[in-house]
């Protein structure tokens, strides 16, 4: 008996199916997604979001994915009701589709030995954030994360010592006449990890109601009279 | 093909299997079923419809939108904006400058700023005729009255846009002042004598 059709058209079948379920359903759903305006909180003005990544945040992420970040690292806040990410301040609130718009590789990862990177700009500086990758434990006693520190020079010092040297405690400092100096890899990846926010309030994730504007009855001026 | 060889049944093996044709089973079908039942179901509770703007915790794009700052004046706002530009716009420009023999402008009026705007309201109610003095210069014209155009929210919706608007700054008119004017059931156009007799605060 020839069942080669029958096979055919089964294997057809199922790969329409997941097809359908992964690539056009989504598509529909989300296809349409463009850049938006923020909820308006208290008296702060509606602002366009998300905004594009900055060069130097985008060769960052070539970095962070090079690097194999994400397989330690999430940038994914998930809703109050499934875990503790908004108790743990990782977010303001969970993580949209927007969010991802302008990413050209979404690098959510998939577990996490270290924080969730979602809001890290939100809670971190460049010279904090430099320190982390040469030595995390500088920053956080006990931290899991390996040094990076082969994304950094230690060179001996020019005529000027760099003004992007890292300021180092003595037990990392480098010998005397030398500097650690952040290579360019290490300031794109810095850069990177410094735009990562998620931090304005969407239609599709409202601010509390303690956030909501009092009221925007009357213009200022014109209330004050 | 050799007569003489071997069929496949004579071989030591027994028979080629052959793929049989069988009914599937009634139990397994009503089994799929209910699957299907149970994952439809599931869907229409917790898929939000599908919408791209639904996510947990909410099931629909109206709970979404209720969980937002609710601005009912931004909307009365709106509404000013749209009968204005439907309408008054014609005659007193979208600049709200007015227009030479055509109609008086509203940026800086007297008339328009007025405290309370009992005034402004029957103005609009009632339509208004003859001279009227409007920041130092003297009109002559016909406003009609638009009291059967537009209801009381519209007509202090739109006294609230013209208030506030083209650097305009005096307060809301509440739709309860317009419908206290209306039921005057004043005769005719108003003229200008006639309001100002009613005093402002």
């Amino acid at each position: 008996m020839n069942s080669g059709p029958t096979i055919f058209l089964g294997l057809f079948a199922t790969m329409a199916c997941s097809w359908t379920g992964f690539v056009l359903a989504p598509q529909l759903q989300l296809g349409g997604l463009a850049q938006t305006n923020t909820v308006v909180v208290g008296d702060a003005l509606s602002q366009t979001y998300p905004l594009a990544q900055p060069g130097e945040a985008s060769a960052g992420a070539e970095v962070y994915r090079a690097n194999g970040c994400a397989s330690c690292h999430t940038q994914m806040v998930r809703p109050g009701n499934l875990g503790s990410d908004l108790q743990r301040g990782w977010g303001l609130r969970r993580s949209l589709a927007e969010d991802y718009l302008f990413e050209p590789r979404v690098l959510l990862g998939s577990q996490r030995v270290g924080p969730d990177l979602a809001n890290f700009a939100r809670r971190s500086d460049l010279k904090a954030v430099l320190m982390r990758l040469y030595n995390p434990r500088l920053i956080i006693h006990d931290s899991l994360m390996p040094p990076h520190r082969f994304l950094f020079e230690t060179r001996k010092i020019g005529f000027f010592p760099s003004t992007n040297a890292l300021v180092l405690p003595d037990k990392d400092a480098p010998p005397d006449g030398y500097e650690v100096v952040p290579r360019p890899e290490a300031r794109a990846l810095a850069a990177y990890l410094l735009s990562l926010r998620q931090d304005g309030y969407l239609f599709e994730s409202p601010p509390p109601q303690s956030l909501w504007p009092k009221t925007n009855a009357v213009p200022k001026k014109a209330a004050a009279k | 093909m050799n007569p003489d060889a071997p069929k496949p049944t004579d071989l030591q093996n027994g028979p080629e299997p052959v793929a049989e044709r069988r009914t599937v089973p009634a139990w397994l079908i009503l089994l799929f079923g209910l699957l299907i039942y149970w994952g439809s179901v599931f869907l229409a509770e917790n898929a939000g419809g599908f919408a791209r703007d639904v996510y947990r915790p909410y099931h629909s794009s109206d709970d979404v939108a209720s969980a937002n700052p609710q601005d009912p004046e931004a909307k009365r706002r709106a509404l000013g904006r749209q009968v204005f530009e439907k309408t008054c716009i014609a005659c007193h420009q979208a600049t709200g400058l007015g227009k030479e023999g055509t109609a008086p402008p509203l940026v800086g009026s007297e008339w328009v700023l007025a405290p309370g705007g009992d005034r402004i309201a029957r103005i609009v109610l009632n339509g208004l005729t003859g001279p009227i003095n409007v920041k130092g210069q003297d009109w002559n014209l016909t406003m009609l009255a638009w009291r059967d155009t537009f209801s009381d929210d519209e007509i202090a919706a739109v006294l609230t846009y013209v208030r506030s608007s083209w650097g305009n700054n005096a307060g809301p008119i509440k739709p309860e002042l317009v419908k206290a004017a209306r039921a005057e059931k004043h005769q005719g156009n108003e003229t200008s004598e006639e309001l100002l007799k009613i005093s402002v605060q």
